[in-house]
């Protein structure tokens, strides 16, 4: 048996495959990608299974064993399963609406002006010379709302479901969204970790 | 058997409204999600939960944020948005209504009768 092995980004980790269950693999993903065809999401969904796969290969390797084979990769791709056609086909009819969020990605602080600006849809660099102007000219009070903007916004969830990127630190943004927790009735009852 | 595949469909539709319940009960990722429908019924897949996920995030009934893991990548945690909140309250509402209404008709075909 040959061993050649590759190695591979999956979801967000990185794993090291041997010939025959990379084939397996992108068998699997096309076909994922098919039964998704249409549905908004298909990039972070399929970003989200192949988390799934790699968590579920690396809990199958023997502590000395390096390189995935197809019968660990086999063993994952029946625990994740088939995309399942109804419930990805029910995800196209509803279009995103617009949300006015922060965006990490491409952010200078937390990326309250490039969430206004996508709410807006407008570029971001307008957005961003409004706000100094008005930095300049109020001083004080435009530094206030922006921390005020950026303690009540809500995190843009991330393109192809990459985790954020921004500026803000998790630890940081775990903070806000800690103090958020009290403003918001609907997670009263969650546990804060 | 025969029984099993009438109530295959049943466990699909339900499958939505157990999701809501679950990660209603605080910050939820996925493996935890699946632990506990595992010991159920409702046992299901990444395959499936992921597709289901995106569309209630779609719908505003559900929302996540990133969280740190002590190992492996960052992880996504799910919890109900208010709209979600309101959705699980209406639904555990109707459930209660479908089992009082299955307990009466069942009383009605044991010969008495309806008030």
């Amino acid at each position: 048996m040959k061993r050649h092995a590759t190695t591979i980004s999956l979801g967000r980790s990185t794993l090291q495959l041997d010939e025959s269950a990379i084939t397996r693999l992108e068998a699997y993903l096309a076909s994922a990608r098919g039964r998704l065809e249409g549905n908004p999401d298909r990039e972070e969904i399929l970003t989200d299974l192949e988390q799934a796969i790699a968590d579920r290969c690396l809990q199958r390797l023997a502590p000395t064993q390096s390189i995935v084979t197809a019968l660990e990769l086999e063993a994952a791709l029946s625990e994740v399963g088939q995309v399942d056609e109804a419930t990805a086909a029910a995800a196209t009819y509803a279009e995103p609406e617009r949300r006015l969020e922060q965006i990490g990605e491409g952010a200078v602080i937390s990326g309250v002006c490039l969430g206004i600006a996508r709410y807006l849809k407008v570029d971001a660099l307008w957005v961003r010379i409004v706000t100094v102007v008005l930095t300049l000219l109020s001083g004080f009070t435009a530094v206030l709302i922006y921390a005020l903007l950026m303690l009540l916004l809500p995190f843009a969830p991330h393109p192809a479901g990459s985790p954020p990127l921004g500026k803000i630190p998790a630890k940081s943004r775990q903070a806000i969204s800690y103090i958020r927790s009290f403003f918001e009735p609907a997670v009263k009852n969650g546990s804060s970790h | 058997m025969t029984a099993d595949s009438k109530l295959t469909p049943l466990r699909k539709g339900l499958l939505e409204f157990v999701v809501l319940k679950i990660v209603g009960g605080g910050h939820v990722y996925v493996p935890d999600i699946l632990r506990r429908l595992a010991e159920t019924e409702f046992s299901t897949q990444e395959g499936t939960l992921y597709p289901l996920l995106s569309k209630l995030r779609r719908e505003q009934l559900v929302d996540y944020e990133w969280r740190e893991s002590e190992s492996g990548p960052p992880r996504k945690y799910y919890r109900l948005t208010a709209a979600g909140l309101e959705q699980l309250t209406a639904l555990d509402d109707y459930w209660l209504r479908i089992n009082r209404t299955l307990a009466n008709l069942g009383h009605n075909q044991s010969g008495h009768a309806s008030p």
